[in-house]
């Protein structure tokens, strides 16, 4: 259930995110060390450069150009997660008590508390609360949203391949937040029409 | 205090009490879009970021301390600060309002 085991296109776009700033925050700890070190074993070389260089070179030359590259990034790559027009499939999942319940176009009911997907392609899920805020989030197919009572929410997800994945709330939400796991099952597409099918 | 000192204060917390008001509106006017469907919606965003800029030009260059007092070191750093709150501004606003997408 890790976000950096990505599953999907949209998932793989977050942790591509999250590895960007793992590894420019690595480098970044890598110079700000470096430049330590030198003080200590070459104080010689780093007293050459007056005070003003210094705030110059390190208060705006280095911060500005990794900002603006580590916010377009974020803007790019969350751009692209964005449900644009309507996804294939629509499923809507609603948070109440430490559960989600789950309800598939057409008024099929699948019973049990999985959440039921196509393989392969965009799915939409609706998502609400029917108590307090709760959040869905299945870190290995994307990102979370936030459950609100009274108010809808839209998140897209898409699994590469079928297989068992694994939700989590990720809103504190009560006594049993920590409990609020379901279980996600992504199926070949021919599989699923024939559960919507079934559930008829 | 002179009087030249209390402008140069006033000068110095300006630029970004201007730039703080402009995230508020700027803010408050994607929120009211998305929730009503405003058909110009981007053109509104796009308006209210050059009517907030515009105060932030004027602060950066073209106000410049009475010529009969000498430039102290408060009004040189009212002044520098007011720069770089037009350039948040450019860099914080600009990008989002012009290129992403405003609603789900
Ligand atoms: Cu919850």
């Amino acid at each position: 259930m890790s976000a950096l085991d990505p599953a999907g296109p949209r998932a793989a776009n977050l942790a591509l995110l999250w590895w960007v700033m793992f590894w420019g925050a690595t480098a970044l700890f890598a110079l700000v060390m470096a430049l330590f070190a030198l003080a200590y074993l070459r104080s010689d070389l780093v007293a050459r450069l007056t005070p003003g260089q210094w705030i110059v070179g390190g208060g705006l030359v280095l911060p500005i150009p990794i900002l603006v590259l580590l916010t377009g990034t974020a803007l790019v790559l969350g751009e692209q997660l964005l449900p644009r027009g309507d996804a294939p499939v629509r499923i809507e999942a609603q948070a109440q008590r430490w559960n989600w319940s789950f309800a598939y176009p057409g008024g099929v009911v699948v019973p049990g508390e999985t959440l039921h997907l196509p393989a392969g392609v965009p799915v939409d899920i609706v998502v609400t609360s029917a108590d307090v805020i709760h959040s869905f989030w299945v870190p290995r197919l994307g990102g979370k949203i936030d459950a609100i009572p009274g108010h809808t929410n839209v998140i897209r997800l898409e699994a590469d391949a079928p297989g068992i994945y694994w939700g989590q709330c990720a809103e504190y939400c009560g006594e049993g937040h920590d409990g609020m796991q379901f279980r996600v099952e992504a199926h070949a597409p021919a599989d699923f029409a024939a559960l919507m099918e079934a559930g008829q | 205090m002179t009087s030249g000192d209390k402008r140069a204060l006033l000068s110095l917390v300006a630029g970004f009490t201007v730039w703080s008001a402009a995230f508020v509106l700027l803010y408050a006017l994607q929120a009211l879009g998305c929730a009503y469907g405003w058909s110009q919606h981007r053109l509104v965003l796009c308006l209210a970021f050059v009517v907030a800029s515009l105060p932030l030009v004027w602060l950066a260059f073209w106000q410049s301390p009475a010529d009969d007092e000498p430039a102290s070191s408060l009004s040189v750093i009212a002044l520098w600060a007011n720069r770089a709150a037009l350039g948040a501004t450019v860099l914080v606003f600009l990008g989002p309002i012009a290129a992403v997408s405003p609603c789900l």
